[in-house]
């Protein structure tokens, strides 16, 4: 490997580590409108729940999926969105960003008010089998499932999903895992964040 | 049928020819599997730097997001820094890739590169109010990137794709190279197989045959075939050599077994004969040890034939031993008449003469013992009867001569007689004139008487008177003497003889017999000694006068004559009697042959003659002519021959 391309990768590597320099939220690069309305389409209303992911929300994550810790860049302001019809609560919608081999994947999560996932879409995905995910039949791997039962499709090491699973996904097995990963994170992320306030709704 | 060079070199050919195929198509097979070996290694390369691509994309497009998310567009520089080093690795893998469409994919990678670069810059221009530019921007980025990672996923598919194709390649060539060595290898076995199966067949299976048929055990009458049908040149002449040198043995076989019958029969002959031989047989090596013996050897030496084996010869008959006691094999070879066992043996006269005889190359000596205590018996019992023979003929011819000697002695006994009458004749006057003489007074008287008497006459003839007395009284006196010397059995041992000597004495004693008729010449110039017995020789020559005397009928003529001839002394008795024929010539030593009347003799006479004469180491022969008379001479070995010789010489000087 050339040397100059791994002191470039170093180099990569401390912007990426550098801590709170950053506080724009990591969630996504855009406002999911379009997929909200694309997953709640009878919504007629929204509402926005803003909080911070700070280094004691890290901690819980790090206690819960050990080998799926949040990056500094993802620490910061978070929103959960809401999807109302009138003043009935549809569902919550919560954007969040997963590396891959293809750079950052931006997924936009349906949930229903029992915090088990409910539908998805790709905000952002370059790899070309994200048509592949968008099938129902990938899709039902995670569909339905509370954080437990998606914990329980984890293999031992934590990070990918267990063989079962990958069978399943076996035209997409990398971004099967991406997908499971971030709804952990997700689902883990929106009862600690915003569990209390869903609850008061 | 070929001959087995010319399977050898078929073998050699064969071997050598299928040698170049087999490793030909192995060496051809092992090229394949190592250009696809080294194609599919290259792939593996190829399938690496795809990887290392992934990894550098990944961090290149991980990099991008952290520039739309954060804004940062300081990361331009370093993702344009990442976009070079991927376009270059990109441009090494278009280089190294076959296939025309793989190229242009990594040429679309290329361009997507650049053109993902040109967006890239672009952020640098936009503000951080420009919220939907950059959004657009990034869109746009994210299409010219989505289709960059579909292009290098369908390149890595690509690529993957080969490395499979040619690890299945490398996997399908190795398994064939495998199973062609294993065919090859098979194929070998199996036409080596078949090569040492044909061999086995058609060389060895004959030549094991042949050998099997070698070493069967034969019958006596079993004919082996050892002739081959299907076998190399070589291997038939072989098997026909050898069924010619069977034949040969077995004829050979039949003629040593015809031997062996011979040299048993031979063998169980010289065993009969060796056991009913009639005297001890023993074979002695040359340390004189015995190794073997027969059943006579038994019993001479009383004991077994184990207790005389291995035994020292000299142990049984001491003669055969040198002085220091070792086996005198000189001595082995001689003859011996009469020698002796040990002194432990009762009977130890035996007779024994030795042959050397050469046993497989081994000196041995072949010893007959012959046991002759009875002949030496017989001998002893024969001696004393020849002697009493010899004695009993001599008072025969003494009884014969008796006459003659009586007479002989009685003429001088007749005139003792006449002379003593008249010597007592003499004795009354002389004693009455010697009785007057006393007394000179009868002087007168006296010489009255002597006158009357006629005295002087008497004295005168009384010497005569005595002196012819005393002659006849010697006369007798040498009569009984010799006759006494005669009847008088000879001592044992020998002594010296005066043969003229004795030849007076025997005519002496013969003299009344011849002086009749016989006129009798000495001519006795041997004077000379033998040794011998003398009243044996005095009754050869008594008995030699006799005959002669016998032979002449009314008057005839006796020569006896002695003389030194060479070694010997010749008595020679010549008549000119009625001679012997030829016919009675040869018989006339037998004993108890005779042509005298019976009763005028024993028949013994000349054949206890020529005894006496051979006792003495001598010998008689005889002429004769019927009508002419008979020559006998008797020659008897001189034992003193220098003394003789030089007394011959004296008389010979005197004479």
């Amino acid at each position: 490997m050339n040397i100059r391309f791994i002191s470039l990768t170093l180099i990569l590597m401390l912007i990426l580590l550098s801590g709170n320099v950053n506080a724009i939220a990591y969630c996504s690069l855009r406002d999911p409108v379009a997929q909200i309305a694309q997953l709640y389409p009878q919504k007629n209303n929204q509402l926005s729940i803003v909080k911070t992911v700070d280094d004691n929300t890290r901690s819980q994550v790090q206690f819960a999926l050990p080998s799926n810790d949040l990056h500094f860049s993802e620490l910061g302001q978070h929103t959960l969105y809401i999807a109302m019809l009138g003043k009935e609560s549809l569902g919550y919608v919560h954007v969040r960003s997963e590396q891959s081999d293809w750079g950052l994947v931006e997924i936009v999560w349906a949930i229903d008010k029992n915090l088990r996932i409910r539908d998805f879409v790709f905000q952002r995905c370059r790899s070309p089998k994200k048509k592949i995910a968008e099938e129902s039949a990938f899709k039902d791997i995670f569909i339905g499932k509370n954080y437990q039962e998606l914990k329980a499709l984890l293999s031992d090491d934590g990070v990918t999903a267990k063989k079962g699973v990958l069978r399943i996904a076996q035209s997409a097995p990398e971004l099967a895992n991406v997908v499971l990963r971030c709804a952990l994170k997700t689902l883990l992320l929106t009862d600690i964040l915003w569990g209390e306030e869903l609850e008061t709704l | 049928m070929m001959k087995i060079s010319n399977y050898n070199q078929l073998l050699a050919i064969t071997t050598l020819l299928s040698g170049v195929v087999i490793f030909a198509s192995l060496w051809h097979q092992y090229q394949k599997v190592e250009q696809i070996s080294r194609a599919h290694y290259e792939s593996r390369l190829l399938v690496q730097t795809i990887n290392h691509t992934f990894a550098m994309s990944r961090l290149w497009l991980t990099t991008q997001d952290l520039l739309f998310s954060g804004r940062q567009t300081y990361l331009a520089k370093g993702i344009k820094d990442q976009s070079e080093q991927l376009k270059k690795t990109l441009v090494s893998v278009k280089m190294k890739i076959p296939k025309m469409d793989g190229q242009d994919i990594v040429q679309r990678l290329i361009t997507g590169i650049e053109s993902n670069d040109n967006i890239v810059n672009r952020f640098s221009h936009i503000s951080m109010q420009e919220t939907k530019l950059w959004q657009t921007t990034v869109a746009e980025s994210d299409k010219v990137t989505t289709q960059y990672v579909s292009d290098l996923e369908r390149l890595s598919e690509q690529v993957s794709g080969d490395n499979s194709f040619l690890n299945k390649q490398v996997k399908t060539a190795t398994s064939n190279f495998t199973t062609l060595s294993i065919l090859v290898v098979s194929l070998y076995s199996f036409f080596i197989l078949f090569v040492v199966s044909f061999f086995s067949k058609y060389i060895v299976k004959p030549i094991e045959n042949i050998t099997a048929l070698a070493l069967r055990p034969i019958g006596d009458e079993t004919k082996v075939e050892f002739r081959q049908s299907k076998a190399p040149i070589e291997v038939k002449e072989l098997s026909s050599a050898i069924q010619q040198f069977t034949q040969h043995i077995t004829i050979e076989k039949k003629k040593a077994e015809q031997e062996r019958l011979n040299v048993i029969r031979a063998n169980d002959k010289a065993n009969i004969i060796m056991d009913t031989i009639p005297c001890a047989v023993l074979l002695v090596n040359e340390k004189g040890l015995i190794k073997e013996c027969n059943i006579e050897t038994e019993k001479l030496l009383l004991n077994d034939k184990v207790e005389i084996i291995d035994k020292q010869i000299s142990n049984f008959v001491p003669a055969l031993a040198t002085l220091d006691g070792h086996f005198d094999n000189e001595m082995a070879v001689k003859s011996m008449e009469e020698s002796l066992l040990s002194p432990r043996f009762k009977y130890p006269h035996i007779e024994f003469s030795g042959r050397k005889i050469v046993i497989k190359g081994a000196v041995n000596y072949l010893i007959t013992l012959i046991d002759i205590n009875e002949r030496k018996h017989s001998q002893k019992a024969l001696s004393s009867l020849n002697e009493q023979l010899i004695n009993a003929e001599k008072l025969a011819s003494i009884g014969q001569l008796s006459a003659g000697i009586a007479h002989e002695i009685n003429n001088p006994v007749g005139y003792i007689s006449s002379n003593l009458d008249v010597l007592n004749e003499y004795f009354t006057p002389l004693m009455s004139y010697i009785e007057l003489t006393k007394s000179p007074d009868e002087m007168s008287a006296a010489q009255a008487l002597y006158q009357q008497e006629d005295l002087s006459f008497i004295l005168g003839n009384i010497q005569p008177l005595i002196i012819s007395t005393l002659e006849g009284a010697a006369r007798v006196s040498k009569i009984i003497k010799d006759l006494g010397n005669y009847a008088h059995v000879d001592d044992k041992t020998p002594e010296t003889i005066s043969i003229d000597e004795l030849i007076e004495k025997s005519l002496t004693l013969v003299a009344n017999e011849l002086k009749y008729k016989v006129e009798i010449a000495k001519h006795l110039e041997a004077n000379v000694d033998v040794v011998g017995f003398p009243q044996k020789l005095l009754q050869v020559f008594i008995n030699m006068l006799v005959n002669a005397s016998h032979a002449i009928e009314t008057k005839g003529h006796i020569c006896i004559s002695s003389r030194i001839e060479k070694q010997e002394v010749n008595i020679r008795f010549e008549d000119n009697g009625s001679g012997i024929s030829q016919e009675n010539l040869k018989s006339i030593f037998n004993p108890f042959f005779t042509t005298k009347p019976v009763g005028k003799g024993t028949g013994l006479g000349l054949h206890i003659v020529r005894a006496i004469i051979e006792e003495h180491n001598g010998r008689i022969e005889v002429s004769s002519k019927v009508g002419q008379g008979s020559q006998f001479n008797i020659y008897l070995p001189i034992h003193h021959i220098e003394l003789a010789e030089g007394k011959l010489n004296v008389n010979n000087t005197l004479s």
